[in-house]
């Protein structure tokens, strides 16, 4: 199932395709409006560089998701919990000729003098060219990539995942049962787009006409503006990350009341405890409740399966599931295959959902990706261990975490932390609780004594920091010492830190 | 110190994980990176337990935790009339 074939079957269609508060598009308007757009970009680009879009959740989006698609492009969606600095960045490694503002930094600012175009007001203008039409032979293709999805890089700088139009279309293929729910019907669309467990709404339930409804970030401020929005949508799908549904399950109004319509959760990005799916279930009994994994590299997901009560009973964590069926995965330890159940091992994937690599980041590329036969395959940096056909996840090979869903290098933290004039050298170090990260604390030493307090001298940092990472980045906790504690192979101890500062 | 402002830094000192806020009443929460969306809904429980109340989500919102002086109006308010109650 590809998106733009099903966008064109119902391009006469004027069932509503999106809905953002008191606005919407239907599919007919959505078809007219991507149509003009890309014929606009043909006019006007001169290079094939990815179109880079920075915002939330505007309607708009999508029409220009779309549009670079059908000239050939593909997209960069960078949410605006980006700094602009880093979206700059982004725009010069991808020799962008075009950025779509869709955030509340007026143009000027994020533009500031560099290469290429911002384009605020260009679009609603563009719109109105008539009879604008896209030509269906430059659409991406196959190996074409689709969207470049830049994430935390523990270089400190962001990294570029490819994704292809081929490997999109594995994904619906090979998860579409674990995430159906009927045709015009409606589905939460609440997941930045910088993260692609949005695509599950964007190229399955589109493609299968179920409107979207958006959740923006003002919505998540003030709950009782997000409820009323979630009790007017009728949404019989609900894709989030764990730690979304479970703020929302704080509240006795989060309930079949409010949600008369749900069926369905998908529920991916980060662990997914046992307590999680028992207040779910107590609040919708009876709902599919679905928990899947998978890193952006591999197109969405890798795997996925529906809880069921039994799952509940046993001593283990809930499965992340049943890996997906094209291609081939194993777990290797120490260079070996595992064969065994029980046995922990990094889990490798060949399969067609595997990304062609980071954009021109060849080095890094190598790093983590091969070949195995025609298909690539991808090191997860996952430990997991199998039992009896299901995979459970144990953690990390690396220094990468989730926090609320979001991916997390913390040397991309560190890096920042030390690009900042003050401060000599960092260690990032994660504070689980229930095997989730509850946050992220960064603990620093100053190359200079700035005469603030301790509160100032903190906020001051996290300041610095903000401008050179995305917001959910910034750590908690800060504490300043005056040397870290090393441990005996000369590295900075971070257990010792932990024990006597993070409990 | 009153009730409201034991309960208020109690709370706040575990969402913020540290001590530090105290330095000044007035400092901005929200923008300073000491909470966020997610740390509102760990308050919200914090403050249930605290006072044995329930919080519907129309009832507090980003402003109320902005600064440690808006939490203590916002207990003030919610918590009127069973100051008898309160507990930590």
């Amino acid at each position: 199932m590809w998106i733009l074939d099903e966008l064109k079957n119902r391009m006469h269609s004027d069932q509503t395709a999106m809905i953002h508060r008191d606005r919407s598009i239907t599919y007919r308007e959505l078809w007219t409006a991507s149509e003009h757009l890309a014929a606009k970009l043909e006019d006007e680009l001169k290079t094939m560089a990815p179109v880079v879009i920075y915002g939330n959740k505007d309607i708009e989006i999508l029409v220009v998701m779309m549009a670079a698609l059908k000239t050939g492009r593909p997209y960069v969606p960078v949410d605006v919990t980006f700094p602009v600095e880093r979206l700059q960045k982004i725009a010069d490694m991808t020799e962008a000729e075009i950025l779509f503002n869709f955030s509340e930094t007026d143009d000027a600012t994020v533009g500031n003098g560099k290469a290429f175009r911002v384009s605020g007001g260009d679009f609603h203008d563009w719109l109105k060219t008539p009879g604008g039409r896209s030509d269906e032979e430059r659409w991406v293709s196959g190996d074409d990539d689709c969207y470049i999805l830049f994430t935390s890089g523990s270089t400190g700088e962001p990294k570029g995942v490819q994704i292809t139009k081929d490997n999109i279309i594995n994904f619906t293929e090979n998860f579409g049962r674990y995430l159906s729910v009927p045709e015009g019907s409606c589905a939460l669309n609440q997941v930045s787009y910088s993260f692609d467990v949005s695509d599950i709404q964007l190229y399955y339930h589109l493609a299968n006409g179920v409107s979207l409804f958006n959740i923006d970030r003002e919505m998540i401020g003030d709950f009782g503006e997000l409820f009323s929005f979630l009790g007017g949508s009728g949404i019989s799908s609900w894709v989030s990350t764990p730690s979304f549904i479970e703020m929302c399950a704080v509240y006795d109004e989060f309930s079949r009341e409010l949600l008369p319509d749900l069926e369905r959760i998908v529920l991916a990005g980060e662990v997914l405890t046992k307590n999680l799916v028992k207040t779910l279930w107590k609040k919708f009994p009876g709902v599919k409740i679905v928990n899947g994994y998978g890193p952006s590299e591999i197109t969405v997901l890798t795997s996925a399966c529906e809880i069921t009560p039994e799952m509940l009973q046993s001593d283990d964590a809930l499965p992340i599931g049943h890996v997906l069926e094209d291609g081939e995965w194993w777990i290797e330890s120490k260079g070996e295959p595992v064969e065994e159940d029980g046995k922990q091992g990094e889990l490798i994937v060949a399969s067609r959902s595997v990304s062609p690599g980071y954009y021109k980041q060849q080095d890094l590329t190598e790093k983590a990706f091969g070949k195995r036969g025609v298909l690539r395959y991808f090191r997860t940096h996952d430990l997991v261990y199998r039992e009896r056909d299901l995979l459970y996840f144990c953690g990390r090979i690396d220094f990468q975490v989730k926090l609320n869903g979001y991916r997390i290098e913390l040397e991309d933290v560190e890096k920042n932390l030390n690009k900042i004039s003050c401060i000599e050298n960092s260690a990032v170090i994660p504070v689980y609780k229930n095997s989730r990260v509850e946050y992220i604390a960064g603990f620093v030493v100053m190359s200079e004594d700035l005469g603030l307090s301790r509160a100032k001298t903190n906020i001051h940092i996290k300041k610095e920091l903000k401008q050179l990472v995305p917001s959910y980045m910034i750590p908690k906790k800060i504490v300043v010492l005056d040397s870290f504690p090393v441990n005996t192979n000369g590295k900075i101890d971070r257990r010792r830190l932990t024990d006597e500062y993070l409990n | 110190m009153d009730k409201y402002e034991q309960i208020a830094r109690t709370v706040l000192e575990d969402a913020c994980e540290t001590d530090e806020i105290f330095e000044d009443y007035d400092m901005d929460l929200l923008d300073t990176g000491y909470l966020d969306s997610f740390a509102l809904l760990e308050i919200i429980v914090s403050v249930e337990e605290a006072m044995g109340i329930k919080v519907k989500p129309t009832d507090i919102n980003k402003e109320d935790i902005r600064t440690v002086n808006n939490f203590i109006r916002f207990l003030k308010k919610e918590g009127g009339g069973i100051a008898d109650k309160l507990y930590l």
